[in-house]
């Protein structure tokens, strides 16, 4: 009976054993359970590995974790740390020396896609890479070519390692963790797609606009070039013959710039002669005047230049050209009376020269100034004497 | 023999001798107005002296023909419209010869006021240069073609 007893008593420890086994497995697939659906709630990469880090510390019963995704192709470091802290920033270089020294101590040294290993490395390669963790287990994991990482976690709560089934447990972690890194690689990878896309759609939105504004132009452009070589072709048209626009035009201009210039000239000449606008001088014949002359009760002045005056003049008569005026005036007919006849002569088609002087002599008082009507011609006519 | 007139016609019609000849027209054609456009009063006494123009129209013509003058050799010495300027000035020089002529034959002793207001009386000479100067623009307006400004708008039509 009693050897009976004691063979129950050991099956009943070795179910008890079986089932505290069990027990934990059931514990381990739950905790992976739970690390599925925690995973399977974000596509980020960082928010992946915090959560991994959480579920599979908590499933390890481990006080410090440290998790690292590195991207080979952008040299992207991503770390997740818990219960304990980085000295500082994980540069690139350090990760590669880092994942370097992994491979070497990896037990299968294989760098297939979606594959786990177990790393032993020495604590002093973390200490100088800046994690200070007392590593107690580590995988190496490779996602694909670009991405790869380590995992690695620090003792248990009792101070101990993470027993052999535990460590199976974080491969199997990892190995979860690998599909939805890889998942969230991929949509970041959509993602950045999509927005080069975007960025590029936009791009060419712009580039449209930018053409459509150059057709516009170029239109306008042809528009210019039509009229330009309408215009030149007209001004070739005209070359090389006479042109009466173009006689019109040097005539207008002409016109226009004498009339400035003549309007700004200190020496300025009226456009139309002022004798015009003057009432004209009271006129004798060429009779009266004669018998005046001979009576010795007028003064006769031709008007005319000096010139036209030494060519033929009435006998007895003073040249006071208007031009000279003054200074003729003076030297002449400086002592004449104010009251005393003076019968002007001189005229042209081109120049009243006889009102000219006649005007300026009423402009000295004198008071009695007439012109003779006809003037040289008139007193020829009555064969008078000329010389 | 054949060769010395087949050499002279050559260069009787050639157009770089129309060319000196515009440039030595509008040179002078320039230089002649610089005075008048200075000294309006003294050349509207000049043209009043050639007893042609009624006596309303003298001052007129003082202010605006130099200004023509000064137009017209300035495109002519440029290239720019020049058959047009030379036809201006041929009309014009036709006209001072005119003037010229009438008032030889009338025998108004006065100076032509081609330059200035102060000139030698003016006489035959002065007429035979007029028309020597006439017939160099005739010249012109049959040969010239050399270094004309506006003929280089084939070449312009051409870019376009």
């Amino acid at each position: 009976m009693e050897p009976a007893i004691a063979d129950l008593h050991e099956a009943l420890s070795s179910a008890r054993k079986i089932q505290e086994e069990l027990d934990r497995r059931v514990f381990h697939l739950q905790t992976l359970s739970d690390l599925n659906s925690e995973l399977s709630t974000s596509i980020r990469t960082e928010e992946l590995l915090q959560s991994f880090l959480l579920v599979t510390m908590g499933a390890l019963g481990v006080s410090q974790g440290f998790a690292l995704v590195y991207d080979r192709e952008t040299r992207g470091v991503r770390t997740a740390v818990r219960g304990l802290e980085l000295a500082g920033e994980l540069s690139a270089d350090a990760v590669e020396r880092l994942l370097y020294k992994s491979f070497e101590a990896s037990e299968n040294r294989s760098l297939a896609a979606m594959s786990v290993t177990a790393i032993t490395v020495p604590p002093e390669v973390f200490a100088e890479a800046g994690i200070q963790i007392e590593a107690k287990a580590g995988v190496m994991y490779v996602i694909d070519q670009r991405s790869l990482g380590i995992i690695l976690m620090g003792p248990t709560i009792t101070g101990g390692a993470p027993r052999p089934e535990e460590k199976e447990l974080l491969f199997a972690h990892t190995a979860s963790f690998m599909v939805f890194l890889k998942n969230a690689r991929s949509f970041e990878t959509i993602q950045a797609l999509n927005d080069d896309l975007v960025r590029r759609n936009e791009e060419l939105r712009r580039t449209i606009a930018e053409l459509t504004e150059a057709k516009h132009t170029i239109a306008m452009f042809e528009v210019a070039r039509a009229r330009i070589r309408s215009l030149v072709q007209r001004e070739l048209q005209h070359v090389g013959r006479v042109n009466l626009l173009d006689l019109g035009l040097i005539c207008l201009l002409a016109t226009v710039l004498g009339v400035l210039f003549n309007f700004a000239s200190p020496q300025s000449l009226t456009l139309l002669p002022e004798t015009l606008f003057r009432p004209s001088s009271t006129p004798i014949d060429a009779v009266a005047a004669k018998s005046l002359l001979d009576s010795g009760k007028a003064v006769l002045v031709d008007a005319r230049p000096q010139e036209l005056y030494a060519q033929k003049h009435i006998k007895g008569a003073i040249n006071v050209p208007s031009a000279l005026f003054d200074i003729v005036h003076m030297m002449k007919l400086g002592n004449l009376e104010e009251e005393e006849l003076i019968i002007v002569y001189g005229r042209t088609i081109s120049k009243l020269y006889d009102e000219e002087v006649a005007y300026r002599l009423r402009q000295r008082d004198h008071e009695n100034v007439k012109v003779l009507a006809g003037g040289l011609r008139a007193w020829e006519s009555l064969s008078y004497q000329v010389e | 023999m054949m060769q010395f007139w087949e050499l002279m016609k050559k260069v009787l019609t050639s157009k770089y001798l129309a060319l000196a000849f515009r440039l030595y027209i509008g040179g002078i054609f320039i230089y002649a107005s610089m005075n008048k456009i200075n000294y309006t009063a003294e050349f509207s006494e000049s043209i009043a002296s050639y007893q042609l123009v009624p006596y309303w129209s003298v001052n007129l013509l003082a202010i605006v023909m130099p200004w023509a003058e000064l137009i017209c050799g300035i495109l002519l010495i440029t290239g720019i419209r020049s058959k047009s300027a030379t036809a201006a000035l041929g009309i014009m020089l036709t006209i001072f010869s005119v003037a010229i002529s009438f008032s030889l034959l009338r025998d108004i002793p006065i100076g032509c006021g081609c330059f200035s207001s102060v000139e030698e009386t003016m006489s035959w000479t002065t007429l035979l240069r007029d028309v020597v100067w006439l017939a160099m623009s005739v010249h012109i307006y049959f040969f010239d073609s050399a270094l004309q400004l506006d003929r280089g708008f084939p070449i312009l039509l051409k870019d376009i």
